[in-house]
């Protein structure tokens, strides 16, 4: 699909924080998450190291879809310089582009998605409207998190903005949401990114001061 | 629908009614054994109704003793301060659960029929614990408040009284009245119900980007998910080079090729939105207005382009068109030159014809827009004064301001 690779990691003034260890795996699988869902998510995080690698706010999630993963994606915000473009989106549109555009042929209904930080009120009414099939999350978001954190768009749904849905949409149906896989591992991620400023953010904020 | 000749009422501002904020109450709180329990519950329901406090449970299990119950007596008036509001919603450790903020009470401080009540079921540990005193609104509100003392979790009804609407001054009533127009139109060309344009209030001769609604062809692509994207686009096209914008520069030597693959990312990603877009046939359907160059008439095409080209940055400089006259913008452009292109839609004005779903209030939201126009409330799934009010929603790190301008209604 085109994204860096490890490489270049190399060239980053610093490393990002690692995958999850032996301990936390097995820490997750003690809570009770399966084999399966601890490797989708270490899948997802992968994905937001690769946004860390190129400057994006390091989120990401894997889509899986008959035990397959069929999708995936992280924040590219900056680089598309649309506020929007998170990864949930991403991975969304990536699939449909599979797909020729047919929603049917998606099947986002038979998903799950699998992300490491809680979809964000957007994104939740997004995956309502797809009828995604369940989600799974690492750490909550406080300040927009459309899972039960700031508002319950998973249990509410979301509308169509049309007078008539448009067919195939599920407006207005929720989803079940799971958090808690890997929390401290997303919350990582986000806190070393932020800790050296976001590259795009808007000024008075400080700028990136990064030693090569 | 003939948009032009359309008549509107005049324009009001949807307040935003704001969060509750957290107001304790003190609570009188006895442990029982738990085997009074249900005798006691119909005790107290008789004795000492609460119906004002319905949110709150009666009755808890103690939190460090598995053989005792905790149950409301009453409410009682406290001596020392008096409910002082914990902070906001958004601070869910701000408030102490209970240890802290107990006090030993004597059981002569409750009303007769309570300390008869407490005595026959084996009363002890009375003391004083602080509850909320409403029932909280949103879903977060609960997990912080439900810490002080359990409270029971109901949706609340939804359209909750709105204080006040005021209404537009008469330019603003012009201005509003012209772009809404528009977006009608475009709706109306496309043959769909839904469109949005985008308006820099600087510099609103032309939209900065407009849209229709696109959701036949794509199940997002509603007309405020569209018209982000083509202003996005509109930007990529006229400030094609991160390396105006400071945070490449600071960034170091290699990053520059993780930033140059990352574009071809980013084409590749648009890709398909591009398709969508040929296959429509109808440029009017999704435009983005450059004020200089081509237009970029397709989804994403701005994106492939100048990415890698290294452009001269003086060039650029020269041709950027000057932003918003505001104050603000004329000393954020004096103290840091570099940083002048537009952050997303910051400033914007963004008129659409049907009131956003939660989908789009929130990518409106993470777009910074400042204000939001709408022509057709959605009491179903309207996120902006409908089923419910985003622009309340103070934890958000954005919030706009939001505006009705109806059609007139016939008389």
């Amino acid at each position: 699909m085109g994204f860096p690779d490890r490489k270049v990691y190399e060239i980053m003034s610093s490393a990002p924080p690692s995958l999850p260890d032996e301990v936390s795996t097995s820490h997750a699988r003690n809570q009770g998450w399966t084999e399966l869902q601890v490797d989708y998510m270490c899948q997802a995080i992968a994905q937001a190291h690769e946004a860390w690698a190129c400057r994006e706010v390091p989120v990401g999630c894997v889509v899986v879809r008959d035990g397959k993963v069929v999708g995936r994606g992280h924040n590219l915000t900056n680089r598309t310089r649309n506020g929007t473009r998170h990864a949930e989106m991403i991975a969304i549109d990536r699939m449909l582009a599979e797909c020729g555009g047919s929603v049917q042929e998606a099947g986002f209904d038979r998903c799950d998605l699998y992300v490491t930080v809680e979809p964000c009120i957007m994104c939740a009414g997004a995956l309502s409207l797809l009828g995604f099939r369940q989600v799974f999350y690492g750490c909550g978001n406080d300040r927009f998190g459309g899972c039960g954190s700031i508002l319950p768009v998973n249990q509410e749904g979301c509308g169509p903005c049309a007078s008539q849905a448009p067919s195939g949409s599920h407006a207005g149906r929720g989803f079940p949401a799971k958090g808690g896989l890997f929390p401290e591992e997303a919350v990582e991620l986000l806190r070393e990114f932020y800790a050296a400023g976001n590259p795009c953010a808007p000024r008075p904020h400080r700028p990136v001061r990064r030693e090569a | 629908m003939a948009s032009d000749d359309v008549a509107f009422e005049t324009a009001v501002r949807v307040p935003s009614q704001r969060e509750l904020e957290l107001q304790t109450l003190p609570l009188a709180v006895a442990a029982f054994p738990n085997k009074a329990g249900n005798v006691l519950m119909k005790a107290l329901g008789s004795v000492a109704p609460l119906a004002d406090l319905k949110h709150l449970k009666r009755v808890r299990k103690a939190p460090e003793d598995a053989s005792l119950l905790e149950a409301i007596l009453c409410t009682l008036d406290d001596d020392d301060d008096d409910g002082a509001p914990c902070s906001g919603v958004a601070s869910t450790d701000a408030c102490p659960a209970d240890p802290s903020t107990s006090a030993d009470l004597a059981p002569g401080r409750l009303p007769e029929a309570l300390q008869a009540l407490y005595a026959q079921h084996g009363g002890q540990r009375l003391r004083l614990v602080r509850g909320a005193a409403v029932a909280p609104q949103t879903r977060q509100q609960w997990d912080a408040w439900t810490k002080l003392w359990p409270i029971t979790w109901r949706i609340p009804d939804h359209g909750t009284p709105v204080t006040e609407e005021t209404p537009v001054d008469a330019p603003t009533q012009q201005y509003f009245e012209r772009h809404m127009r528009a977006a009608l139109r475009l709706a109306s060309q496309a043959g769909v119900d839904n469109a949005a344009v985008l308006v820099d209030p600087e510099a609103a001769q032309a939209p900065v980007a407009e849209a229709a609604d696109r959701s036949a062809v794509h199940p997002l692509r509603h007309a405020v998910m569209a018209v982000v994207q083509a202003a996005s686009e509109r930007d990529l096209e006229q400030w094609p080079s991160e390396a105006d914008g400071a945070p490449q520069g600071a960034a170091g030597g290699g990053a520059g090729d993780a930033l140059a693959e990352g574009a071809v990312e980013a084409g590749a990603e648009a890709g398909p939105e591009r398709l969508q877009h040929g296959e429509s046939g109808d440029p009017a359907a999704v435009s983005a207005r450059p004020t200089h160059g081509s237009i970029a008439g397709s989804f994403g095409g701005a994106a492939v382009g100048p990415s890698g080209a290294g452009p001269d940055d003086e060039e650029l400089a020269s041709k950027r068109p000057r932003l918003g006259a505001g104050p603000e913008e004329a000393a954020r452009d004096a103290a840091a030159p570099a940083a002048s292109r537009p952050y997303m839609c910051t400033g914007y004005d963004c008129f659409v014809v049907r009131e956003p779903c939660i989908m789009c209030a929130m990518a409106l939201v993470h777009s910074r827009v400042q204000r939001v126009i709408y022509c057709r409330p959605d009491a179903a799934y309207g996120a902006l004064g409908g089923c419910r009010r985003l622009h309340a929603c103070k934890s958000l790190n954005h919030n706009y301001e939001v505006y009705r301008l109806e059609l007139k209604r016939p008389t």
